[in-house]
């Protein structure tokens, strides 16, 4: 009953929409850039001569064919997320095809793919699309329950406490981890052999801090600067780090969580719009 | 109803990463271990039943290589599976720094028919 007391207010309290609307846009970006790498690395993933990795002894093999029909139904599911029509549906689709894909061999799974699917859930069950859709909903509403946004604010939290509290470790604090990943691409390797070992070490250990104190300073008065040392560090990894286009997908989606943490001064930005679409 | 499914959805997204925390193998899926460990590369030998010996093209059957995946158990299965004439596997890790062999271990494939 006291348990009842107290989430209550919570789970029925309603927000401005605009926030979830271009975290909604945020995350459907994310999906159409994946869905399109998805595409181009399927054939080689999947191709008859390669070790496939299934999660259990007994699964199905899924074959290209499968894979490419339902990153067919992602592409227009993204889209509808994305423009907002029909967005809500196109969010439940869309978080289908990434569980079929990620389960189609494990050479699929990636963190950020996790994170997409996680994220497609709950937006789906906010009212993102009664902002910035490209077709309004008859029923509209500028509010959306705050419940599953603060669940997405909640996720994004546990990725960086994770991601920081998972790399105190001898391998990551020696700096060989961070030089390894550096290596592979040409800005990365020539900071590398600019900063030396010693710098490596001093990086890896800043990387972690930076990532615990964003976890810890988006639900303060700090998040501002939070959200502001994110970009930057998400925008310092797409840089130095291979894979570019895994990187921005994850980066998206990490700026789709920061967009709830603005509610405030995003709903201040929206406002006039609201004001001109209304005239 | 909501309520249960919030309790349901957040033990589940905070106690999952805790589990995967005690997991044998870095990184593990599902517990945001984002570079949090570099896997060694193994080079594979191929022991064929006609005594001749080759080195395997990793990239040739695994062009999308994982780190939460252990391919030092994988690649032999695999090899011994689709290869005909095979007789065992020698995987070698090598040392990420050196380059040098650190580690060896051989996989029998179970003779067909």
């Amino acid at each position: 009953m006291r348990a009842a007391r107290l989430t209550d207010p919570w789970l029925s309290r309603e927000t401005n929409a605009a926030p979830a609307a271009i975290s909604r846009i945020l995350i459907g970006l994310a999906a159409l850039i994946k869905c399109v790498y998805l595409l181009q690395i399927g054939p080689q993933v999947l191709a008859e001569n390669s070790l496939r990795a299934p999660w259990f002894a007994e699964a199905p093999i899924i074959s290209l064919a499968t894979i490419q029909s339902v990153l067919t139904v992602w592409m227009i599911a993204a889209v509808a997320l994305t423009l907002g029509v029909g967005a809500r549906v196109g969010g439940v689709v869309l978080c289908c095809c990434v569980v079929i894909v990620v389960l189609a061999d494990r050479h699929f799974y990636q963190n950020h793919l996790y994170l997409l699917g996680i994220l497609t859930a709950l937006v789906s069950m906010s009212r993102a699309d009664q902002r910035f859709a490209v077709v309004r909903s008859q029923r509209h509403s500028d509010v959306t329950p705050t419940w599953p946004l603060e669940l997405i604010k909640v996720q994004i939290t546990i990725v960086y406490f994770f991601g920081a509290i998972t790399k105190l470790n001898n391998d990551y604090l020696s700096g060989s981890t961070v030089a390894s990943a550096w290596n592979g691409s040409a800005v990365g390797a020539w900071l590398v052999a600019l900063v030396g070992q010693n710098g490596m070490i001093a990086i890896s250990a800043v990387t972690i801090a930076i990532e615990l104190w964003i976890a810890a300073a988006l639900w303060t008065r700090r998040r501002r600067v939070a959200v502001a040392a994110g970009v930057l560090l998400h925008s310092a990894i797409i840089m130095l780090m291979p894979l570019p286009y895994d990187l921005t997908v994850f980066a998206l989606l990490m700026f789709a969580g920061y967009a709830l943490f603005l509610e405030g001064s995003i709903a201040g930005i929206s406002s006039p719009l609201k004001q001109s679409s209304a005239t | 109803m909501k309520r249960a499914f919030v309790l349901v959805w957040l033990a589940f997204q905070i106690g999952l990463p805790i589990a995967m925390l005690f997991a044998e193998y870095r990184p593990a899926p599902f517990g945001w271990q984002m570079y949090s460990a570099t896997r060694n590369e193994s080079e594979f030998r191929i022991e064929w039943r006609n005594d001749s010996v080759s080195t395997l093209d990793f990239a040739a059957i695994v062009p999308r290589p994982r780190a939460e995946l252990d391919y030092s158990v994988l690649v032999p299965r695999h090899v011994c599976g689709h290869f005909q004439g095979v007789r065992s596997v020698v995987v070698t890790e090598l040392d990420a720094i050196g380059g040098e062999g650190t580690r060896s271990s051989r996989y029998e494939c179970e003779p067909h028919g």
